[in-house]
């Protein structure tokens, strides 16, 4: 018999807590402490005010919290005095901890150097698709004490605070305070007055697409896993997140972990499965303690386990870490990590739905996507689907990287202009950059110019100038960088990162690295650019997953958007940016990898690429003449030198 | 670039040192108590999470202490092996007790972050990422991914503690100390 009455006592005693919390007559001081607050020193703040206000006797309560998503200001830290608002301090440095004491607990309580904002005591949160400036014109939020409300700091005007509202508020190590803020209901709601049909019908309206690349539609994949027979099956949460700029997934589980994993028993639920599992990135073991930390208090609060609220279900979910590979963040490598295998991905069909985790029906989601689900259960699918366009539904969280103003995790409606992205919500470029570029999808989309801005930041606009949206982690070039040197960082990544099941891109994607290295060190030609070209396309159409298939994407972007750089390097033998004569090639025999290929055209070509250091006749390999004035580019390869050493050639 | 460099780089790399052999007793003990898998898909899901954990502790996972694994999780040797060798993160090599990390994450990368390691490169006199400096003094690994401090960068860490920011002239001086 369904009873939830032990979760609902849970609530009572928890919001009750948290009412507490909020009208203690103690100073209550909440840092923000996540991966991006540590390396600048936000543990020992904490523990820096912990130490100070027991000596010096202050009445207030220290506790942490997750990111509020203003990287760019770290270390935050947060001032609620009794009968006052929340003040929001930012760029506290390790040693300003004693002034922040005196001039924002103690005397008038105001630092106004240092403070962003101040917030209402239900925090970030605006109803989508309003934005947060909106929302603080309908309450009419007027300064206090001169410091005005964050909700109108430039950085969040434009933004909606919605999935991310509970971040840098609740305590992410306290499943009470998730509770209290309205944590698990959907998960009981779905649980105990709703069939699987019925959520999967509400996530069907929803029109919601994956948020981890593919942009997949999660009612759909979750309709199959729903039909597919069999007595096992699985759910797996995709938190590896290896591509070199994003890092929402990362602050969702550190700054409220308990909505992935609502997500994840949310969708056992809707799919029958009894297990769920929860695959994170090794390299963000913050992340991993305070999800590894939910799961616990999720089963000392009864609501996993076997039985749960008297339904007669059971549900596990379980950790699993990932050691580093970028590829097994690929749906079908993901499953062969799980499984103890080498995750290299396999052809598709039969798809996971089918045939996943040790052969049986398996959804795979990525993180932000299932933490889409609690609100979805609550507020129904046709409420999601007003919010942005019909075809990209919901609120996206998004990442720029690059030197733009304010660096961070924006929360934004899909409606928005990429131009708008940059200049309004991330504040523009840098003193002393120039927009030179706008690098979509991570490390697989095209390299957008200055004219294509206007394009939307959403799964379709973009698209047909080689855009994507793919896991909206985007990088902002300046003019410091070439098109040249850009390409080279991203094709060798790729090759880096590719996992080796396939000819193309094994051998591909070094090849590509060797002709950018070749043109950046200036022994390239002008039929070098038809050469990326050439080989990039016979990449992407025989490859087998999407790493192979989206590698050169970027690349040939480069070369079509910016062809001037390419053209500098190669005709000049200057660098465009900085306009220094290039060295020459000395450091190519070094930089490469050299790998056995003889067949054809693209890979000989690479060949003697590799041997140019030492094909200048009558010279010693690395002599100082030759490396700065040879004119290498029209040696005779055939007199070339056999490499000195022999493993440098190796693939390492 | 001098020739005393140039000279330094093209040489391989001598083998790290050996440090600390990993005291097998210990991981025998670590399996014992938190690696019990209650089936053997279990068992197969947990060989990556033991061989993490070891390098936690250790710094790196050797071979032996592979062996321990799959003999403690009745899994066959040469799939602990594969695991061992294909990820990026595992190392069966211990590192030297200097450990310089720098993000080339893309958003460092634009800052500069690929310049820094060309230069940090020539003066350990090494050619690859993870290799150890010929004095056995700093190992030198680089991030691809994002460290998660980007509004600092580019950044690096150095022995655990980060610094930002970073310009030729900042890292020549990291490494001076390192090398010292
Ligand atoms: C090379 C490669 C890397 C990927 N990395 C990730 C990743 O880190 N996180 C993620 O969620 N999806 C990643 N994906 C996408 C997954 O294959 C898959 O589409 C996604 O997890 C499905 O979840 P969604 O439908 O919720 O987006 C990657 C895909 C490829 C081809
Ligand atoms: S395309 Fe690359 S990463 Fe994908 S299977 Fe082939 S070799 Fe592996
Ligand atoms: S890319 Fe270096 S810290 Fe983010």
């Amino acid at each position: 018999m369904a009873d939830r009455s032990p979760f609902d006592q849970l609530h009572a005693r928890a919001t009750a807590a948290w009412d507490a919390l909020q009208s203690s007559d103690k100073t209550v001081i909440t840092v923000n402490v996540h991966g991006g607050s540590l390396p600048v020193g936000a543990e020992d703040i904490y523990k820096n005010l912990v130490f100070l206000t027991e000596t010096r006797q202050i009445p207030a309560i220290v506790r942490q919290t997750g990111s509020l998503g203003f990287e760019f200001a770290e270390t935050i830290v947060q001032v609620k005095r009794p009968n006052e608002p929340t003040i929001v301090y930012g760029h506290i440095g390790e040693d300003e901890v004693i002034e922040l004491i005196e001039r924002a607990v103690e005397g008038d309580g105001v630092w106004a150097e240092k403070a962003l904002g101040w917030l209402e005591p239900q925090g970030l949160v605006v109803e989508p698709p309003l934005t947060l400036e909106q929302s603080a014109d309908a309450a009419g939020l007027e300064d206090y004490k001169g410091i005005p409300p964050l909700k109108r700091h430039p950085y969040l005007r434009r933004q909606t605070r919605w999935l991310s509202r509970r971040w840098g508020r609740i305590d992410p190590e306290s499943i009470e305070e998730y509770i209290a803020e309205g944590g698990y209901q959907g998960f009981v709601k779905a649980l105990t007055e709703m069939t699987p049909d019925q959520v999967i019908e509400e996530v069907k309206k929803t029109n919601i697409r994956g948020r981890g690349g593919a942009g997949f539609q999660m009612g759909i994949k979750w309709e199959s896993g729903r039909k597919s027979r069999n007595n096992q099956k699985y759910v797996i949460c995709n938190g590896h997140e290896g591509e070199p700029n994003v890092f929402k997934d990362r602050r969702t589980f550190e700054s409220d972990p308990h909505v992935v994993l609502e997500g994840i028993m949310i969708g056992c639920v809707a799919i029958s499965a009894t297990v769920g599992y929860a695959f994170i990135g090794g390299e963000f073991p913050l992340g991993i303690k305070r999800f590894k930390q939910a799961v616990k208090a999720a089963e000392r609060a009864g609501l996993l386990g076997k039985n749960i609220l008297g339904t007669g279900i059971d549900l596990e979910v379980r950790v699993r870490i990932g050691g580093g590979a970028y590829i097994s963040g690929e749906g079908s490598a993901l499953i062969y990590s799980v499984q103890g295998d080498r995750p290299q991905p396999r052809t598709k069909p039969p798809r996971s739905v089918e045939y996943g985790l040790w052969g049986k029906p398996t959804v795979v989601n990525n993180v932000e996507t299932l933490a889409n689900a609690p609100d979805i259960v609550m507020r129904g699918g046709e409420w999601f689907h007003a919010i942005g366009p019909d075809h990209s539904t919901g609120t996206k969280l998004v990442t720029i990287a690059g030197p733009v103003e304010y660096t961070g995790v924006s929360e934004i409606v899909m409606d928005m202009s990429i131009h708008d992205l940059i200049y309004e919500v991330h504040g523009g470029m840098r003193r002393g950059s120039e927009f030179k570029g706008f690098q979509t999808g991570g490390v697989s989309g095209g390299c957008l110019p200055a004219d294509q801005l206007h394009f939307k930041v959403d799964f379709e606009d973009m698209n047909g100038v080689g855009g994507m949206l793919g896991s909206a982690g985007f990088i902002v070039l300046d003019h410091h960088t070439t098109a040249v040197e850009w390409a080279r960082y991203l094709m060798k990544f790729n090759a880096d990162e590719s996992c080796g099941k396939c000819t193309p891109c094994r051998l591909g994607c070094p090849a590509m690295t060797e002709i950018l290295d070749r043109v950046r060190f200036g022994t390239g030609h002008e039929s070098d650019l038809d050469l990326i070209n050439y080989t990039g396309k016979q990449i992407i159409e025989i490859s087998l997953c999407g790493l192979g298939q989206a590698a050169p994407a970027p690349i040939l972007s480069l070369v079509q958007n910016y062809r001037d750089d390419f053209l500098s390097y190669i005709r000049d033998k200057r660098n465009p940016a900085t306009g220094q004569a290039l060295e020459g090639a000395a450091d190519l025999v070094v930089l490469t990898r050299g790998t056995h290929r003889v067949i054809d055209d693209p890979y000989r070509i690479g060949r003697e690429a590799q041997r140019a250091p030492q094909i200048l006749p009558g010279r010693e390999i690395g002599s100082e003449e030759t490396n700065r004035k040879g004119d290498i580019g029209d040696a005779d390869p055939r007199r070339a030198a056999q490499p000195q050493d022999d493993a440098l050639l190796r693939r390492p | 670039m001098s020739q005393s460099t140039e000279a330094q780089r093209v040489a391989p790399a001598p083998p790290p040192q050996p440090a600390q052999p990993i005291d097998l007793g210990w991981v025998q003990h670590l399996m014992d108590e938190e690696f019990n898998a209650r089936d053997w898909r279990e068992a197969n899901e947990l060989a990556l999470l033991a061989l993490m954990e070891i390098q936690e502790h250790w710094g790196y996972c050797s071979e032996d202490a592979a062996a321990v694994v799959a003999d403690h999780l009745g899994i066959e040797l040469q799939r602990v092996y594969a695991l061992l060798t294909f990820y990026g993160d595992l190392r069966t090599t211990p590192r030297a007790d200097n450990v310089y990390i720098a993000c080339d994450g893309a958003a460092c990368n634009v800052l500069g972050s690929g310049q820094l390691v060309e230069r940090l490169f020539d003066r350990l006199g090494i050619i690859r990422k993870g290799q150890t400096s010929p004095d056995g003094k700093v190992t030198m690994e680089i991030f691809s991914g994002c460290m998660g401090a980007c509004q600092i960068g580019p950044m690096a860490t150095v022995n655990g503690k980060a610094y930002g920011n970073l310009t030729p002239e900042k890292v020549d001086q990291i490494v001076n100390e390192l090398l010292k």
